[in-house]
Formats: C-alpha cells, sequence, structure tokens
C-alpha cells in the first residue's frame, strides 16, 4: 500500500481525535479529495458507551468523475455493497 | 344463487386481503410503492365490494357482478408496486415473513434494528454494532437481514468470518433516502489481526442526499457538465460510502481500516495518493491558542493557505508560530517535527494515542 505521511492534515471536522487520513486522486482539479477518515469517539452521542471508533468515507461523485472514461478494474465492491 | 357467488365471495376477499396486505406493509416500511399501491386498493376493493354486491343481490346481474371483481383483480395485478425482499421468495413476501423493524427489534439474530449501541452491547456483549437512527413513524427503518457474500470487501482481513446484515431500504425522508448495513463477523478463530480487535464489527453505510431543485444557472450548468456543487452558499449533492470500526482503540484497528480504504479505492481503478496523518503534533503545537482560534488555524493549514495563515496569525499576535505550523505538511518524516520548537508529544510522552501509532507507522 503506497502512502505517505502528513502531518498537516487537519480534516474540517473537530471531532477527529488522532489518526486521520485523506486520499486526492492524481488529476489536477479543485476538489480532488475523494477520501477522508480519521479516529473519533461519537458513539456515545447515540446511546452507546464512550468507545473510539475509526472510519472514512469515500466520495462517490468524485470518485466517478477522477474515472472519467476509464473503466474500473473490478466492480464487485459497488455491486454488493448496494445488495 | 349459483355456485359463482362462491368465486365472487373468494375474488372479493382476495382483493381486499391484498389491499390491507398493501396498507400494512407501508405503515410498517413507509416505502412509497406500497404508499400508491394501498391508496389504488381503496378503489379496487370498493370495486370488488361492489360486484360482490351486485353478484348478491340481483341474480340477473351476476354475470356483471363477477365482471366487476375481475376487472378490479385485473387492475390490482396490473399496477406496478417497486417491492424488496425478491430473493426471500414469493411466498415470503405473500406472507409480509420478511424482516422489518417491528418483529426484527427484539431478536438477537439482528441487532442492526435494535436502538443504540448500547442496548447491542448488553445483548452481544463486545460486538458493537454500527447503526443509523432514521425514524418514520416511530419505526426504525433501516438495518435488516440475509447475509451475503462479503469476502471481496474484507476477505483478505477476516476471510469467511464476516457475514452481513443486509440492509432494507428505506424510505426517502425529507429528500434523502439512506441504505444500511453492518457487518459483524461470526466470531471464533480469525487472521492474527482481525483476533486484536475489539469489537470484530463493521459498519457500513451508504447515503445518498438528493438536492433540492434549483433553477439558477449555474446550478443548471453544474449538473449538465456533471460538476459538484459548491460547499459553501451551493446546493450539496454527493453521494458518499463509508465503513467505520468502533470499539477498537489501537493503531491496528486503524491500520486495518486505512487498508480497507485503500484497497476498496484500488478496486475502483482510481488513480489516488493517499496521506495520513496525526492531529496529536498539531493540536501540541496549537494548544496554546483558543479553541476557535485553532479552528481558524487549522482551517488555513488543511486548506494549505499560507497567506490566511499569516494574516490569522498576526491577528492573534502570534506571527512566529507560522514558521513551526506551516512545515507541517511537508514534513514526511516525524524527526523533522522533534527539531521544532515546543513540546514534542512524543518526546514528553505526553499523548499516550501518538505513541503506538508511530511505532505501527
Amino acid at each position: 500500500m503506497n502512502y505517505s505521511l502528513n502531518f498537516g492534515i487537519a480534516r474540517g471536522l473537530d471531532y477527529y481525535t488522532g489518526m486521520v487520513f485523506e486520499g486526492f486522486c492524481r488529476q489536477p482539479r479543485a476538489e480532488n479529495q475523494i477520501l477522508g477518515g480519521g479516529t473519533y469517539r461519537l458513539a456515545h452521542l447515540f446511546g452507546g458507551d464512550d468507545v473510539a471508533s475509526c472510519g472514512f468515507a469515500i466520495g462517490f461523485d468524485r470518485v466517478m468523475v477522477s474515472l472519467g472514461d476509464a473503466s474500473p478494474a473490478e466492480q464487485r465492491y459497488c455491486h454488493r455493497l448496494h445488495g | 344463487m349459483t355456485y359463482l357467488i362462491f368465486v365472487a365471495m373468494f375474488g372479493t376477499a382476495a382483493t381486499l386481503f391484498l389491499w390491507l396486505r398493501d396498507a400494512r406493509i407501508f405503515f410498517r416500511t413507509g416505502l412509497p410503492g406500497y404508499r400508491k399501491a394501498a391508496y389504488h386498493g381503496v378503489l379496487y376493493g370498493a370495486l370488488a365490494s361492489l360486484g360482490h354486491l351486485v353478484a348478491l343481490t340481483m341474480e340477473s346481474f351476476e354475470l356483471l357482478g363477477l365482471g366487476l371483481i375481475l376487472a378490479s383483480c385485473i387492475c390490482r395485478g396490473r399496477s406496478s408496486v417497486k417491492r424488496y425482499g425478491k430473493t426471500r421468495g414469493r411466498w415470503n413476501v405473500f406472507s409480509e415473513a420478511f424482516p422489518c423493524a417491528g418483529r426484527i427489534r427484539n431478536n438477537r439474530q439482528h441487532p442492526t434494528l435494535i436502538k443504540g449501541i448500547s442496548s447491542c452491547s448488553r445483548n452481544h456483549g463486545e460486538h458493537g454494532i454500527f447503526y443509523r437512527t432514521r425514524w418514520r413513524r416511530g419505526v426504525q427503518l433501516n438495518g435488516g437481514c440475509g447475509r451475503q457474500d462479503v469476502s471481496g470487501v474484507t476477505g483478505k482481513y477476516a476471510p469467511r468470518r464476516l457475514k452481513i446484515l443486509n440492509f432494507l431500504p428505506c424510505a426517502p425522508v425529507r429528500g434523502s433516502s439512506e441504505k444500511c448495513m453492518s457487518l459483524r463477523t461470526r466470531g471464533g478463530a480469525g487472521s492474527p489481526s482481525v483476533r486484536r480487535l475489539r469489537p470484530r464489527s463493521y459498519g457500513c453505510i451508504l447515503t445518498r442526499q438528493k438536492s433540492p431543485p434549483s433553477r439558477s444557472a449555474g446550478a443548471i450548468l453544474r449538473t449538465a457538465s456533471g460538476m459538484s456543487a459548491p460547499r459553501k452558499g451551493g446546493i450539496a449533492s454527493s453521494g458518499r460510502f463509508g465503513v467505520e470500526l468502533i470499539g477498537a482503540d489501537t493503531a491496528m484497528a486503524d491500520a486495518e481500516v486505512i487498508m480497507v480504504a485503500a484497497d476498496m479505492l484500488n478496486a475502483t481503478g482510481v488513480r489516488y495518493e493517499l496521506k495520513v496523518g496525526h492531529l496529536a503534533l498539531m493540536k501540541n503545537l496549537l494548544s496554546g491558542l483558543e479553541p476557535a482560534d485553532q479552528r481558524k488555524v487549522r482551517a488555513h493549514l488543511d486548506k494549505r493557505d499560507d497567506d490566511g495563515l499569516k494574516e490569522t496569525l498576526a491577528a492573534m499576535g502570534k506571527p512566529d508560530s507560522r514558521s513551526h505550523l506551516f512545515p507541517l505538511p511537508s514534513a514526511v518524516r516525524f524527526r523533522r517535527h522533534s527539531r521544532l520548537p515546543g513540546r514534542s508529544p512524543v518526546r514528553s510522552g505526553s499523548n499516550r494515542h501518538l505513541q503506538p501509532w508511530m511505532r505501527t507507522v
């Protein structure tokens, strides 16, 4: 897995507590961030215990725009997740 | 009165039963297709009842009554209802033996519909389950049951150890629709990396926000060109898909989530660059500022806005802090930050979360 360390990632949301990560498509566009996530503690706000969580979200539209005319190499993920 | 009256009774009963069934499904799920079917069922039920009345009271018009009942049955059959649960069989749909909120809320086998994580924890010990609350008429709509092969998503990390609690389609509520599902390990021995995670639960949520109609020229052009709408002051139109791991406060868990994210992006074929960081360093450097000021500075750093950072720090009376903060995005080795003035979170051990994370990295 290729990644780089960047301690300047601030994330726009205040609830992130520690590790954060972001994914950027390589196309030079204004909105090239397609992935964002990190660790947070939000479970207690929804009635659960105060436990740590780690999650991310992928911008579906931005990924599709980044793909352009290229056909995805593998589509089974999206297919199965849609049920 | 002939034997045809029994045929009329059967046809009327079937029409009324289907109407009540559609209405019941709508009240329990809120699906718009069943709402439409329930409304139409009033008409078809009335037509069938009229036909039954004609066949019962006027013997000479018995065939006319049967014709009315037949017409109501035909119209009822031709009205298309977008049904769900196709994989569960016709009989299950017919008999309503499909999962819905009222049936599953207290069923331990389908914890995704249990309200709140705390109740899930009580029922399932260490297995926390992600959930998404969406209420409509007092019924929690999301969640569901069923198994699917998810080895394509997480098979690398927990081969054949996950079962998916499938989702039910949620009714559009205030311009949005959601589909939720949870992944949960079956327990037992998994791969070593998974075995260390507590709890072994994943949650996925697929959210689609529908943008409200807009007549502005900019919105139309953006829609036509496929560009995203602006974040601020514009119309948000984005589809997001996420995964989260709840309850594991270890660096291994964080690393696994990152690997899942990377694998998902790899599967799409998009060429991307993944950047990983930790907020402890930045928070430590900003610890002397007020929370509101910290948010401003973080916003500038997030946007790589050097000019804005200069102005903000100058307004705060701390222009020298820029030289400490702005190298953060370009510093790819933590040793470079150890030369920064101030109290290093790693050297001083002030942040216990950063140390195992740095060891893992």
